[in-house]
């Protein structure tokens, strides 16, 4: 399958003060269309700017994105945001930074600069929510959702735009490890049937095991830690109930 | 106890059969071949298990043996008992980190760079081992195999914190020979 993201030779630094620290050194890596990519770190090693230099939302210092065939590093504001509301999923742990319903605040990537009617846009909320399991929760807020509701209602806004490229930002970490089986079951039914890479930042190994690639990031760098995208293997979906229409059903 | 275990599982089993056994339940202990061969008759010294089959001559791997209450008491006490203590940590690398003098800082970290190699190969194929049970139907019917993939999943958990560690401890030993002015071995050279 073909790669839907790219980065090569990235290399990324802040401010802090008088000093400039180095985040991303060289950071090289690609995730294909149907692939779950796992990137492993402690806290502050780098994770969700490896994440966001990869939405194209904060900019490389060095090196390559590429979204399909697209070089994000180029892009004007106005051509990335389009980017980031059609071709990218973000789920992350933050939730909505205002006080909304649930329902609205999955419809958010498809409410903002696209053109589709308010009754598809419910029905495709709607359909996310049901197929995520947590169709119950629409009317509530996000401080009244339990941990795995809201990394479910997390997942549903991510994909409620059928995105390429769905990036994970530690959704996952924390739950035990059934939960983390489930939403890694959840991660392998977007990838096979939306066919969206999934890339997906993490703390702990556990959460990563069901990825095909697993990478360490310490220390601005990467390191391939295993690659089990073995041929031979049968993709996951198969061996379990997964493979459950993920939002292209009808 | 392992073999203690198998022959409480397996009462009048060959020692023979208890050694592959041994070897295929606890593959990660890396038990040698003679482990069930050497242990049992230990065993039977202790009180622990007694022999119910001699076999003629000197080939002791057909000989057979079951616990006694004793065995099974202590199997019991060993399989139920509370950690109480501190478990005692002796990798030898941690007694090489403290026995190391500055010159011998290069090698060190070569080694434990090595470690750390080790642990990564080791994480990759238990990995791999995981997602291949994991891809197989489990049946919740099949006790066994569930019970088997609980420490399948700690295998990989083990490895790829063990290649931290080992890296963090390099990353340090590196920091303190640069600070020496030590000249350092080219990684895997």
């Amino acid at each position: 399958m073909g790669e839907v993201l790219l980065l090569d030779g990235v290399w990324k630094a802040f401010d802090r003060g008088r000093d400039r620290v180095s985040v991303l050194e060289g950071v090289s890596l690609s995730v294909a269309a149907g692939e779950i990519v796992a990137v492993v770190g402690t806290r502050d090693q780098g994770k969700t700017t490896l994440l966001r230099v990869a939405s194209g939302s904060l900019p490389a210092d060095r090196g390559s994105v590429r979204l399909c065939d697209l070089e994000l590093t180029g892009l004007s504001d106005g051509q990335l945001a389009r980017v980031l509301r059609t071709e990218i999923g973000w789920a992350a742990r933050t939730g909505p930074e205002v006080r909304v319903r649930v329902r609205d605040y999955v419809e958010l990537p498809l409410a903002t600069g696209r053109w589709l009617g308010w009754r598809e846009r419910r029905l495709r909320v709607a359909k996310a929510l049901k197929q995520l399991g947590v169709a119950g929760v629409a009317e509530l807020r996000w401080g009244e959702l339990s941990d795995w509701q809201r990394a479910l209602v997390e997942l549903a806004q991510a994909v409620v735009g059928r995105p390429r490229v769905l990036l994970v930002d530690d959704v996952i970490d924390g739950l035990g490890l059934g939960k983390k089986q489930a939403a890694m079951e959840i991660l392998r039914g977007f990838a096979n049937d939306l066919g969206c890479g999934v890339l997906m930042a993490v703390s702990d190994h556990a959460a990563a095991l069901p990825a095909d690639r697993v990478w360490q990031l310490g220390g601005g760098r990467l390191k391939l830690m295993a690659d089990l995208s073995d041929p031979d293997l049968i993709p996951l979906h198969k061996a379990s109930d997964g493979g459950r229409g993920w939002l292209t059903g009808s | 106890m392992a073999v203690l275990g198998i022959v409480i599982e397996q009462p009048n089993d060959t020692v023979s059969h208890i050694g592959h056994c041994l070897g295929q339940r606890f593959s990660r202990a890396r038990f040698a071949r003679s482990t069930a061969h050497s242990s049992l008759p230990r065993l039977a010294h202790s009180g622990r298990v007694r022999r119910t089959h001699l076999e003629r001559g000197n080939d002791r791997s057909l000989d057979r043996y079951e616990a006694t209450t004793e065995g099974l008491e202590a199997f019991h006490t060993w399989m139920f008992e509370l950690p109480s203590a501190m478990p005692a940590l002796r990798e030898a690398m941690y007694g090489r980190i403290e026995f190391c003098r500055p010159e011998d800082l290069p090698r060190l970290i070569k080694m434990v760079r090595q470690e750390e190699a080790i642990s990564d190969d080791m994480y990759r194929e238990t990995a791999l081992r995981l997602r291949r049970q994991r891809l197989k139907k489990t049946d919740s019917a099949d006790y066994a195999r569930r019970i088997r993939e609980v420490l399948l999943y700690a295998d990989p958990m083990h490895w790829s914190s063990r290649s931290e560690r080992y890296a963090l401890i390099a990353e340090r030993l590196e920091e303190i020979a640069r600070e020496a002015g030590l000249t350092l071995e080219v990684p895997g050279g």
